[in-house]
């Protein structure tokens, strides 16, 4: 009977203290808490180096990120094969060095601000590794986001990858739409001069969506018409490319996304490397939705593919970048989260080098 | 008992009686010490006790002293063992003829008790039983008394006269009445063993008065036990000495499992009502196992009963199981079977049943459940021959219906469906035979074959059309990944205990591996609005090896201080382009200080050669098996362990124990997007690293029969390096720096008994940002002069978090407090019944699990503890017959 009584006691005071559930605070003050430069600069061949210099915030409790991260007036010492380059200021916090580097270059860089520890990196020019353009045509796919069929403009192109090295890439493609018009003449009448008077037929197939493919039928049918076309103002893009055809920048299943994994790629940086296709000659096949075009740019698209061949040091930033957001287990502890890594020595960011190769434009003529 | 009580009794008597007629002689002083001291002395009439004692006066010495100098020279051997004395006739030395005793040690029921003692008091040597019940002693000729021993039955003192080599079978009886549980002499003790790192676990210690969701469970038992870390809450994770999760060796009857969960971990694969004993190796693992870096579970399931049929049900919140054993035809052949299901489906269907029929236009089903079926069939041939057929079939279904058919307008058709069908499981099969040429030779043949897989099978459908005149769009989308492993071999051993100072065991192992981690399909069919458009893929990949381990061990007792066991553990892996050869040296010491005092080191290597790819801490159905290949290393460790064992009078036994453990080639994948990482390329989506390993355990052990108490300290380092995943070591997520858990299991009353567990150890590492910073755009390539867009993010600027290091933190310090009660109840047809009722963290603490970064709306940053895991109460129903 006293047992019983003890049970009951023992009971009580457990259904009492489940009502006291209790939560944790996060010791915040485990965490370094000292603030670094942040610097990002991508040695290339191209006529301009940006290198973008900010301020980190570390997280504490007193942080706040209403705060300017720009660093001006910082002193950078940028070097290629030793040999220092002129950096100049555009704005706060982003400066230039003009006149390109070449393959094989290697480019260091200094950075020291007040109040900051000075940072320093190197990086190194890689070499070109040429891309062809195979082709653009139109193909239906199943479209994982959508959970439906959906039709893209695909674009093929080959690269060979080296098999003596570990090479990493990224790919972009590159769109450039056009404002524009276009008409035809056909079956002129003459005056009696010889001259054309005017013309019995008369097309004018305007500026919209379409009409450049509209244009090149018509100029088949009509191959005696006489074609004006008139290209006014174009802007550059990069447009979303869809990943589900293309292994190599591995597709999640419909099972994974359900799960909280995502398959972003951080500012449509395609990144891959060449583990799966070593020494290959190898065609990427990319799609990109149809019917693409900016505002009122969309009288005529042209498209190209951009092949960066990267550093491993900015492979692995980009990749991490891309980890962290598209991995929701690592985030809830379930599943390994890749710690950013940085080339910054005594700072965070990336000093990575790159080479960019195109392909030849290629333009859409069909809707 | 009654007749061991009577026995002594007599024995007192006539030791009582004979000393009032005798006069300075040995029994004179034997009658002092039994007033003085309290003991009685227990021997055969034969003996001459009557002999006059000619040596110093014994008072003032200690009761240890007296007896060494009573007995010296007088040709009579002594045994003390609590208050009783037990005396011998001192074997002749000269005698060169040695026979040799063997047989089972079984319950009273005919099950084989493993890890039982069988200790000869006349010359002090001893042996256990090994995994089959099985003993041999080689003695020399004469009069013996053995005592046969085993933890939680009674001890029984046989007297045996050795003429000739000869079987002898015990049967020991559970001894629920008597006033003390302890066992003297217990050569599986951490005291007298010389295996060290080692936990056995008899059905007793697993089926607790407590479990989470009714089931006893087997992982979460070793879970407790020092240098184990548990991993993710409720997960059943086992990280030993800091190793991965699929460095573990889980032998069930001696055939390997893959997939040792159910649910994600939630249950582990095992019944603990088939569970006869379970031998946990953290350390010293002794050369005849092979395969894991990191610790090794050899689970043995019960033969059943050889005399009568007996069973149990059981039902609890989310699980039943039956259970029946008994003989197919008596002291011959035994059958024990026993399912366990979960019945969560059981009220799912009706309720989504419910929801089909009351919705019209979305129907939802969802059923989950999973299942153990064990099965072990055993013939006893003949006295040296037997042969058993152990089975084992898991698995866990998981199924996902949604459809929804929208009504539309103008009659037309909007319709959808997704389907998800997952299968998971182990089908394992072992057949043994084992026979016994002679007394010495214990020689055992098992083929065996594991079957895992993993079935992810999704279906979509959807049909279109905005008005009945309007053409149906139609899609379907199928894709569907298998996953295989099938595993067939054979273990041949032979246990040879030429003396009692030699216990040798050899063997060959081998196993024909076919891995084939993701057969994949792929059916998209598109039809309607535009031209009809079907595509199909299938791709598949396989791995074939053959893995053979040869090996030998001897288990040696130098003298009365010192003993060993060394071994070599050979091991060939056989893959495409490449034989990897290795040998993994064994041995561990043991010095014995005093009966009660022992040390021991012990140094080990091990290889491991497949490799479990998964992108999480969680048993899911996504992870596949690899072999190493031609263009990897295998996993290797080498470990190094210390300990002090001690037995502190009855009741009290300690232990403390120091390790490190280095390891090379650990594998990691290295993507870490998506669950299911690509079977084809999985070799270059790994990276090699190393880990480091050290730490100090201390346990300390409280046994009466109505209370048990333990508590287990750990203190750890779990460092790991991989160069391309971060440039320096770092901590291992499940790097627990302190862990202590205290148990404790009380007989309340007859009926009632009671368990209490508290958990604490420091947080699981996490890697939390430690700045936040703007990331600068990626290259680009600007036409001078032109204007450039990007879709999404892509040019705009960004603000994020940065995480320099990984592990870098540490959650909230985790504790939790389990209990449980049995209340049990015998009906008058003799058939127990018993209810528990458990309480998974009974003080209901909501133990940080991950934590979340954010940028509140003021702009400050905050790092938030995320938990959700309260109280659980759990409560299940048995009745045995």
């Amino acid at each position: 009977m006293k047992q019983n009584h003890i049970i009951t006691s023992l009971v009580a005071v457990l259904i009492t203290l489940s009502f006291q559930a209790c939560r944790d605070e996060f010791d915040m003050s485990q965490i370094d808490k000292s603030r670094k430069l942040s610097v990002s600069c991508y040695p290339s061949t191209a006529d301009t180096t940006w290198i973008w210099v900010s301020r980190t915030i570390p997280v504490d409790k007193q942080s706040t990120v209403h705060q300017d991260f720009s660093i001006g007036n910082a002193s950078i010492i940028y070097q290629v094969n030793e040999q220092p380059r002129e950096v100049c200021e555009k704005e706060p916090g982003l400066y230039y060095t003009c006149s390109p580097q070449k393959v094989g270059d290697k480019v260091t860089i200094e950075v020291s601000a007040n109040g900051f520890e000075r940072v320093t990196s190197e990086a190194t020019v890689p070499n070109a590794i040429p891309i062809r353009l195979e082709g653009l045509k139109k193909i239906t796919t199943y479209n994982h986001d959508l959970d439906r069929f959906a039709t893209y403009d695909q674009l093929t192109a080959t690269f060979s990858d080296p098999e003596a090295t570990t090479d990493f890439y990224a790919v972009r493609v590159r769109a450039i739409n056009y404002k524009g018009l276009v008409y035809g003449v056909a079956d002129p009448v003459y005056d009696e001069n010889g001259h054309i008077d005017h013309y019995q037929t008369q097309w004018s197939l305007g500026d919209s969506r379409g009409t450049y493919a509209n244009y090149l039928r018509y100029k088949e049918m009509y191959p005696n018409a006489e074609w004006h076309v008139e290209l006014q103002d174009s802007v550059y893009s990069y447009p979303t490319i869809s990943v589900d055809d293309e292994p190599l920048l591995n597709p999640l299943s419909e099972f994974e996304e359900n799960f909280g994994f995502n398959n972003r790629f951080f500012r449509q940086f395609y990144i891959f490397s060449d583990a799966t296709i070593n020494g290959q000659t190898y065609t990427l096949h990319l799609n990109i939705p149809k019917n693409y075009w900016l505002g009122k740019y969309q009288f005529m698209t042209r498209l190209q593919v951009q092949l960066y061949h990267i550093s491993p040091e900015l492979y692995r930033y980009a990749k991490a970048l891309n980890d962290a957001e598209n991995n929701e287990w690592a985030q809830g502890g379930f599943s390994i989260l890749r710690p950013t890594p940085s080339n910054i020595v005594n700072g965070v960011g990336i000093m990575g080098g790159y080479h960019t190769t195109e392909t030849t434009w290629i333009t859409k003529t069909y809707e | 008992m009654k007749k061991l009580i009577m026995t002594l009794m007599l024995f007192i008597t006539a030791l009582t009686a004979g000393a009032q007629s005798a006069t300075s002689s040995i029994k004179q002083q034997m009658e002092r010490l039994h007033q003085t001291a309290g003991v009685n002395f227990v021997y055969d009439a034969s003996l001459n006790v009557g002999q006059p004692y000619h040596g110093p006066e014994l008072k003032g010495l200690t009761l240890s002293k007296a007896l060494k100098t009573l007995f010296e020279g007088s040709g009579i051997s002594y045994q003390k063992n609590n208050k009783y004395v037990m005396l011998f006739k001192e074997t002749t030395k000269a005698t060169s003829r040695h026979f040799t005793l063997s047989g089972h040690v079984r319950d009273s029921i005919g099950e084989t008790l493993i890890n039982a003692t069988v200790y000869d008091l006349t010359t002090h040597q001893g042996t256990t039983t090994n995994e089959y019940g099985y003993y041999s002693l080689t003695l020399p000729e004469g009069e013996h008394l053995l005592r046969i021993s085993y933890i939680g039955y009674t001890e029984q003192t046989v007297k045996t006269v050795l003429y000739k080599s000869h079987t002898i079978d015990f049967t020991l009886h559970e001894n629920m009445r008597l006033s003390e549980v302890v066992v003297t002499g217990d050569l599986n003790s951490q005291v007298l063993g010389t295996q060290m790192g080692k936990r056995s676990l008899s059905q007793t210690d697993i089926k607790t008065e407590f479990s989470l969701f009714s089931s006893p469970d087997v992982v979460k038992t070793i879970q407790r036990i020092s240098g184990v870390q548990e991993g993710v809450e409720l997960a059943s994770g086992l990280y030993v000495h800091g190793g991965n999760n699929d460095e573990n060796l889980f032998l069930l009857d001696g055939s390997p499992l893959y997939q040792i969960n159910h649910s994600m971990g939630l249950f582990s694969s095992f019944n603990a009502d088939m569970v006869k004993n379970v031998d946990f190796y953290k350390s010293g693992f002794p050369a005849r196992f092979g395969g894991r870096l990191s610790s090794v579970v050899d689970v043995r399931t019960n033969d059943g009963n050889m005399q009568e049929w007996h069973g149990s049900y059981r039902i609890g919140l989310l699980d039943g199981g039956v259970q029946f054993d008994g003989p197919l035809k008596r002291n011959k052949t035994s059958l024990n079977i026993g399912l366990r299901r979960s019945w969560f489906d059981l009220l799912s269907e009706p309720a989504f049943f419910l929801q089909r029929r009351i919705s019209k236009e979305e129907k939802i089903g969802v059923n989950y459940n999973f299942h153990d079926l064990n099965a072990k069939l055993t013939h006893i041939v003949n006295e040296r021959s037997r042969l058993s057929l152990s089975l084992y079939s898991g698995r866990d279904a998981l199924s996902t219906d949604y459809k929804a058919d929208w009504e539309m307008h103008d009659g037309g058709t909007d319709f959808e469906q997704t389907k998800n069908r997952l299968r998971w499981g182990n089908l394992n099969a072992a057949l043994n035979w084992n026979y016994q040429p002679s007394h010495q030779i214990m020689t055992n043949l098992t083929a065996i074959y594991t079957h895992n897989r993993a079935n992810i099978l999704r279906r979509d459908d959807y049909r279109y059309a905005s008005s009945s005149t309007d053409p149906i769009e139609k899609t379907h989308h199928e894709t569907e990944t298998r996953s295989t492993i099938d595993d067939i071999g054979y273990r041949a051993e032979v246990d040879f205990r030429p003396s009692p100072r030699h216990h040798i065991r050899l063997g060959i192992n081998y196993t024909l591996h076919l891995f084939r981690p993701q057969t994949k399909s792929l059916v998209n069919y598109n039809a309607g609005v535009e031209e009809n458009d079907t595509i199909s893929k299938h791709s598949s990949n396989h791995h074939t090896s053959h893995e053979l381990n040869l090996y030998a061990e001897d288990q040696v007792t130098l003298n009365q201080r010192w003993s060993l066991n060394g071994g070599m553990n050979l091991s060939a892996f056989i893959t495409p382009g490449k034989i990897f050869l290795n040998i993994d040296p064994r041995v561990a010491v043991k010095y014995q200080i005093t009966p009660s005092l022992s040390a021991k080191c012990s140094y080990t290597m091990m290889t491991q050669y497949v490799h479990k790819i998964t992108n999480s801490f969680l048993e899911m159905p996504t992870d596949y098996w690899v072999p190493t290949t031609a263009r990897l290393h295998p996993m290797r460790s080498n470990q190094w362990a210390i300990g002090l064992y001690a037995q502190m009078g009855k009741r009290w036994t300690a232990s403390v124990e120091g390790y490190y453990k280095t390891t090379n080639h650990l594998l990691q994948y290295s993507s870490w997007t998506g669950l299911q990482p690509p079977a084809v390329s999985w070799e270059t989506e790994v990276i090699d690293g190393k880990g480091r390993f050290y730490g100090f355990e201390a346990d300390i052990n409280y046994r009466t029969p109505k209370i048990q108490l333990s508590a287990a300290y750990t203190l750890s380092w779990n460092k790991r390096k991989f160069d391309n995943f971060y440039p320096d070591w770092y901590y291992d997520k499940f790097d627990n720096r302190h862990k202590l858990n205290l148990t404790g299991r009380f007989k309340l009353s007859k009926k009632t008994e009671m368990y209490a567990a508290w958990t604490l150890h420091s947080g699981n590492k996490i890697t939390v940002p430690t700045q936040y910073a703007e990331l600068a755009p990626l290259p680009v390539i600007k036409t001078p002069g032109t204007q450039t867009m990007f879709s999404g993010d892509g040019d705009c600027p960004a603000q994020g978090f940065i995480y320099e290091h990984p592990n870098n933190a540490s959650l909230p310090l985790y504790h939790r407090l389990d209990m449980g009660f049995n209340f049990y109840h015998t009906t008058k047809h003799g058939h127990q019944r018993i209810w528990n009722l458990s309480l998974y963290n009974a003080y209901s603490h909501f133990n940080t699990m991950w934590t979340e970064s954010e940028v509140k709306n003021d702009g400050s940053l905050r790092i938030k503890s995320k938990g959700y895991i309260p109280i659980v109460p759990s409560f299940s129903y048995t009745i045995k017959f």
